[in-house]
């Protein structure tokens, strides 16, 4: 088990709490527009589809649901970030086949 | 190359630019603020008029009180910390999703080039290195049996290669560094070199490149790292015997190397056994031979600021022995244990690399 830090890195469990979610957020902002970007690129060279219809598109059915799913993660990903601080190979390993 | 998904990618590369940022811009302000601080301002003056006799953790502690006013240090500690854990948090699972492919990397077929690995299951495990989870890292060396992919295809060129961490600035080309820095060994030839706690080949790769007639010979105590080098050293076609020794008992003959290496090994150990190191090194090195030892700077060498940035990672990054290493003045063991013509220099900015030369008497 990685040992946590002996205190606080901000002299404040809640700050560092807060810190985490706020970095974990920074970072999953980022990631989605990354793929965002990558993804219109590969749209945009295929002449797939334009922006317009992008900003056009509403979710409905299956998709609606995948969205609901990964939405879910995304939660959990993020309010979770101060309560996730313990790890081992075996919990990385398990959360790499979810 | 096995190619990480997006999420796997881009949220390693969120890391590789958290950390260069946090450590250039917000820790430049925490600095910044270190200095306008009256404390902080008598700290520095001391620092400058040669430093006190204070106790080194003494010293510390008085200049970290110091740095703890700041809101910018508290972030930027905050980061370091962060990037430190989020490193394997993200890249393990990375890794998992494309398991087969990473195994098929591990287990491809390479050519023998002459070198060799033995691994010694009877070499016994020091109490100081048992359940020790170095750099933050699940499981310790021997932890993931994909570590190497795990660093040659995510952290390795997403996040460290960033620098920004620990000693290594931004912009540090941790690799190349290896090449500078083994360049300073004062001849231009040698007939075999050893590296002690190898880890892998890249130190010994950059020896290569500067000394490619020599014979070379790494060992370390972690069957994990042996087994990632001796793949590497087969892949880049470099002949390289990798043995599962312990540093200061590695078996070889009296008076056999002709020069000893130690790159980034001595903060991972007590001083009493970087002592015992130095003097493995100081019996197997034929008279006349040279030992060079990279490791972060001591405090005496660094900004009072710069000394705080590194005992942090004493409690914080898993890095048990880095205040007590960078508390001690290698080149003064190195002269105690016999060596000559001893030198100590940095070749950063910031001190690091820091580099210990001496010469076995011939």
């Amino acid at each position: 088990m990685t040992k946590p830090p002996p205190n606080p890195i901000t002299g404040s469990e809640d700050m560092d709490a807060m810190m985490r979610i706020n970095t974990e957020l920074m970072s999953e902002l980022w990631i989605l527009r990354d793929r965002v970007t990558v993804l219109e690129k590969l749209l945009d060279e295929k002449g797939v589809v334009d922006r317009k219809a992008i900003d056009d598109y509403a979710p409905e059915g299956e998709f609606a649901a995948e969205l609901d799913e990964e939405r879910d993660r995304f939660v959990r990903r993020v309010a979770g970030a101060p309560w996730e601080v313990e790890f081992t190979v075996e919990s990385l390993v398990e959360r790499g086949q979810r | 190359m096995l190619t990480l998904s997006q999420r796997g990618r881009s949220g390693l590369q969120f890391l590789g630019s958290l950390q260069p940022y946090a450590s250039s811009r917000v820790r430049g302000i925490a600095k910044a603020e270190f200095e306008a601080d009256p404390q902080g301002k008598a700290i520095v003056e001391e620092y400058e008029r040669g430093g006190s006799n204070e106790p080194w953790p003494d010293r510390i502690a008085k200049a970290k009180a110091v740095a703890e006013k700041s809101v910018a240090y508290k972030h930027e500690r905050f980061y370091q910390r962060y990037v430190g854990e989020e490193n394997f948090v993200r890249a393990i699972p990375a890794i998992e999703e494309k398991r087969a492919e990473a195994e098929k990397l591990v287990n491809r077929p390479l050519e023998d080039c002459g070198g060799s690995l033995e691994l010694d299951e009877s070499v016994p495990i020091p109490d100081y290195y048992e359940g020790v989870e170095w750099h933050l890292e699940p499981g310790g060396w021997d932890g993931y049996d994909l570590a190497g992919p795990m660093f040659m295809a995510g952290i390795g060129p997403y996040v460290f290669s960033k620098g920004g961490y620990a000693a290594v600035e931004v912009g540090d080309d941790i690799r190349n560094q290896r090449v500078d820095v083994t360049k300073h060994l004062p001849k231009d030839h040698y007939d075999r070199i050893y590296e002690m706690g190898c880890g892998g080949a890249t130190t010994l790769a950059a020896c290569h490149k500067n000394y490619p007639e020599a014979e070379l010979v790494g060992s370390d105590l972690s069957p994990a790292l042996l087994k990632g080098g001796h793949d590497a050293a087969r892949a880049m076609g470099i002949p390289i015997t990798f043995k599962q020794r312990d540093a200061r008992d590695t078996g070889e003959p009296d008076e056999s190397v002709d020069a000893v290496v130690c790159y980034a090994l001595f903060h991972e150990m007590p001083v009493s056994v970087c002592v015992e190191t130095i003097k493995e090194a100081f019996r197997i090195l034929k008279p006349g031979g040279d030992i060079i030892i990279n490791d972060p700077p001591p405090f005496a060498a660094v900004h009072p600021f710069q000394a705080v940035v590194l005992d942090w990672d004493t409690d914080n990054r898993g890095e048990p022995f880095f205040s007590e290493t960078c508390a001690t003045e290698w080149v003064d063991v190195l002269k105690d244990v016999g060596f000559v013509d001893t030198k100590a220099f940095g070749l950063g900015s910031h001190g690091y690399p820091w580099i210990n030369l001496g010469t076995k008497p011939a």
